[in-house]
């Protein structure tokens, strides 16, 4: 008899399930395929690690403009991969120890609901079934790449992003259907390896979730770096050719196109993985494909959580994590406070990187309030052109009245370090007159955030 | 240097508000001179001071509250007004390691010292909130801006007014009535007796009494019946005393208090030891404090004590009424308009006559109806034959 089954082990799951072991509980960890889930088996770790190499890539291109004598004569992508690969085992093998250290029973196969404190796993390799009894039971499925038919990936000519991750070779053309995180990155990553790139979204701009002018930003410099990006594009199909694939759209002006390239990326967003897990039967409730979960991570049923990716967006894995301790910390009775949405950070490797908290400029003015904003470039920040990359800037939105933080929006260098500043200064509930005092190190990007703070009441003595 | 204090100038005086200071801070003080005015529960009054010397330092300002007892001001000799400063920063330092011992027990800070963000301490700012009174619910029971926003979604707990309406604090002596009213209305179980007294007799007497009395004392309906009442209550003692905690209290002396309508409130004059008191006398005592009662002028001791009250409307047309009775008194006389109505006399016809209601307001858990029936008949008998009442 567990304590605890935790249904998942992404980000999620083996938080909820260490953190459930730390208070003294007796935990079961059920995993279908590899530890680590989305984040580390074929979105944030690998992407990042694939990125990484991109990145270098173009510190080599510029290498000149250091002083420093080096040629580009391309990526390996053989190399890229398997360094990639070697980021995943490593991380892979620390979940194992944390596994072993903190006495999780681990359970390999596909977990489904089986009554009352009960859950049946099926071994995917040898099977075999067996049902563990617990008191408590936490879902963390996550999700994946959403399903329609006429765009359904065959891992070869139709993708979805876990087959980026894994393929043998670059593609000599792309074309990637969506321009929102996981678009971009590809992106970025597929036009440093030499790959003609289009992304088509649907949408008037790319990145449609972060703040219009980051939107705008991000399209110019992708475009810069040869990027072709089409907004207001209705994809109508995609047809698999010998020789790649064509996909058919009709443009912003309402004119048909079509695209020829090797192979099509489709990242037009992810679904709950709910299937087969019996929820139904067990009385959990589902909302838009995800499972309905209230402040505390419950679901509809008794004793059985939520969290993370299958319980609804944004899907992060540092939502989840911060979910799994608000599920775990209820079950043991624990004093909890919700996860707020609004002080989530949403990091993007694309380049230049793309990072925000909180409101967008409009939903800010929409929410009738009265809203001061600031502005500052890293144009004009010493460590931002000590790096000869001055792409981008930082913006900042507050509420003119009690200057609250309402929104960070950053586009640049490292803007993803940068922007967990932004999420203690919201969280401890600092105004914009913290970030205007607290001193900032000279020098670094984050004299740019306080600039930017200063900028929102006219104060920047930098401008 | 000594401490002004707060007065108690009630029995029921918790706390005080300094209306206005009639001193400055240098200002010579002597004993027995006005230095403050007080608003208290019942009355607005001006405070004497005790000793001579220097005001050193208002510690409660102009419209301010202050509990009973507390310091309000410092009255030092000349030389100690400069060591005021410095005893005002000690006192500071106590206080700062004070609640630093009381954060360690995780109790709410005091006012400047409150465990809050620097956004939930603005937004209190903006809102008026006084963010000391919140219970915070962030990290380690820091005050959140939801914590501050939750205590003004809540609101006063009297409403909302309706659209276009304003929020009004109520002065000191409404919140007091408003407890004492409440007090009486949920704990005292009241029942009411009225009767019909001709007063046609009443009236010629007073006019006699009128003449015959000095000029400078004018006597009214409220002094004759100030004196049935009085003159009954002493056939009728059990009247007179308190409830209280299950048991009679007896009053050896009938302290009569006149109800009298002022500016924003009311006030209880309570006219002592009446059972000693001629006609007369209650006229002169009940005509000063009455008058001083609405000019604000009476002292804490004029306003206390009562063991029965008169509340007569007379003067403002109306037939007849039920009083709240005053706790822990057990009774309240409520007198109506005098006026002239049709009335059947001996003979059986009809005749004119001056009728005046009283209602009798009674504890029933210390009278039942047949003795207040008869407490309240004789009343009335004596003021249809007022010439015991001289």
């Amino acid at each position: 008899m567990f304590d605890l089954t935790v249904i998942g082990g992404g980000p999620g799951g083996y938080t909820a399930a260490f953190k459930a072991s730390r208070l003294g509980m007796k935990v079961a960890l059920v995993e279908a395929f590899k530890i680590g889930g989305v984040c580390l088996q074929a979105g944030c770790i690998p992407y990042k690690a694939l990125l990484e190499s991109a990145r270098v890539s173009g510190l080599v291109r510029n290498a000149g403009e250091f002083g420093v004598d080096a040629s580009m004569n391309g990526i390996d992508f053989s190399r890229m991969m398997s360094r990639k690969n070697k980021v995943v085992e490593r991380l892979e093998k620390g979940l194992a120890f944390l596994v072993e250290n903190n006495k999780v029973a681990y359970f390999d196969g596909l977990a489904s609901l089986a009554g009352l404190g009960k859950v049946r796993v099926k071994n995917l390799k040898n099977r075999e079934e067996q049902t563990i009894e617990t008191k408590d039971i936490i879902i963390a499925t996550g999700s994946k790449p959403k399903f329609i038919q006429a765009f359904a990936a065959d891992g070869k000519k139709i993708l979805y992003s876990d087959h980026i991750v894994a393929l043998a070779e670059a593609p000599a053309s792309i074309a990637i259907l969506g321009g929102g995180p996981i678009g971009v990155e590809t992106a970025t990553l597929m036009r440093a390896l030499g790959s003609s790139v289009v992304i088509l979204e649907a949408a008037p701009r790319i990145m449609i979730n972060e703040d219009e002018e980051i939107s705008f930003e991000l399209k110019k410099q992708l475009e810069k770096k040869g990027i072709t990006i089409e907004v207001e594009a209705k994809v109508a199909e995609a047809d698999k050719k010998d020789t790649g694939v064509t996909v058919d759209y009709t443009d912003s002006g309402g004119d048909r196109r079509s695209v020829d390239a090797d192979c099509l990326l489709v990242a037009i967003g992810r679904e709950g993985l709910t299937n087969g897990l019996g929820l139904e039967t067990a009385g959990v409730g589902t909302e838009h494909g995800y499972i309905k979960v209230n402040v505390s991570m419950r679901t509809t049923a008794s004793d059985i959580y939520a969290i993370g990716d299958v319980a609804g967006p944004p899907l992060l894995a540092h939502k989840a994590s911060a979910e799994a301790i608000v599920a775990v910390e209820t079950i043991a009775g624990r004093d909890t406070a919700p996860v707020d949405m609004l002080k989530i950070p949403h990091c993007t490797y694309c380049e230049p990187q793309v990072a925000s908290i909180g409101l967008t400029e409009a939903q800010a003015a929409g929410e009738q309030r009265k809203i001061k904003t600031g502005r500052f470039s890293f144009k004009i920040n010493g460590k931002a052109l000590c790096e000869s990359d001055e792409i981008g800037f930082i913006k900042i939105i507050a509420d003119k009245d009690t200057d609250e933080i309402l929104g960070v929006h950053m586009i640049g260098g490292e803007v993803t370090e940068l922007i967990q500043e932004c999420a203690e200064a919201m969280y401890a509930e600092s105004t914009l007159e913290e970030l205007k005092m607290a001193v900032h190190a000279h020098p670094t990007r984050s004299e740019a955030l306080k600039e930017a703070a200063l900028d929102a009441d006219g104060e920047s003595v930098m401008k | 240097m000594t401490d002004i204090i707060m007065p108690k100038l009630s029995d029921t005086m918790e706390e005080g508000k300094v209306l206005k200071w009639l001193k400055a801070v240098g200002d010579e003080v002597k004993k027995g001179e006005k230095i403050v005015e007080i608003e208290t529960d019942k009355a607005d009054m001006e405070v004497e001071a005790f000793d001579s010397g220097i005001l050193g330092k208002i510690v409660v300002k102009e419209g301010e509250t202050a509990p009973v007892g507390s310091a309000i001001a410092m009255l030092g000799e000349v030389e100690e007004v400069k060591e005021v400063e410095e005893v005002k920063e000690v006192e500071e330092v106590k206080e700062i390691k004070e609640v630093k011992e009381v954060k360690e027990v995780k109790e709410a800070g005091r006012p400047g010292q409150v465990k809050a963000s620097p956004l939930a301490k603005n937004v209190a700012a903006r809102l008026g909130v006084d963010i000391a009174g919140i219970a915070g619910t962030g990290p380690g029971g820091r005050i959140t801006k939801e914590d501050v926003e939750a205590v003004v979604k809540a609101g006063p707990a009297v409403g909302k007014p309706v659209k276009g309406g304003d929020i009004e604090e109520m002065s000191a002596m409404r919140k007091a009535i408003a407890k004492t009213v409440t007090k009486s209305k949920t704990e005292i179980p009241h029942f009411y007796l009225t009767v019909a007294v001709e007063m046609d007799k009443a009236a010629a007497f007073k006019e006699e009494e009128r003449k015959r009395g000095r000029e400078d004392v004018k006597i009214t309906y409220t002094h004759i019946i100030t004196r049935a009442v009085v003159e009954t209550i002493k056939t009728h003692p059990i009247v007179n005393s308190f409830y209280i905690d299950g048991r009679i209290v007896r009053n050896k002396n009938i302290n009569i208090g006149i109800l009298v309508a002022i500016e924003g409130g009311i006030l209880i004059p309570v006219i002592k030891e009446c059972e000693r008191l001629s006609l007369k006398q209650v006229a002169k005592i009940s005509n000063d404090v009455v008058q001083r009662a609405r000019s604000g002028r009476l002292s804490a001791g004029e306003l206390t004590g009562g063991t029965f009250t008169i509340s007569n409307v007379g003067m403002l047309d109306v037939e007849h009424f039920q009083a709240i009775i005053d706790p822990p008194q057990s009774a309240i006389l409520a007198v109506g308009s005098i006026k002239k109505r049709p009335v059947v006399d001996e003979s059986g016809g009809i005749k004119a006559a001056l009728v005046m209601n009283m209602t009798l307001s009674i504890d029933h858990r210390v009278l039942d109806g047949e003795p207040a029936a008869r407490f309240l008949n004789e009343i009335r008998d004596r003021l249809m034959e007022p010439e015991g009442l001289a």
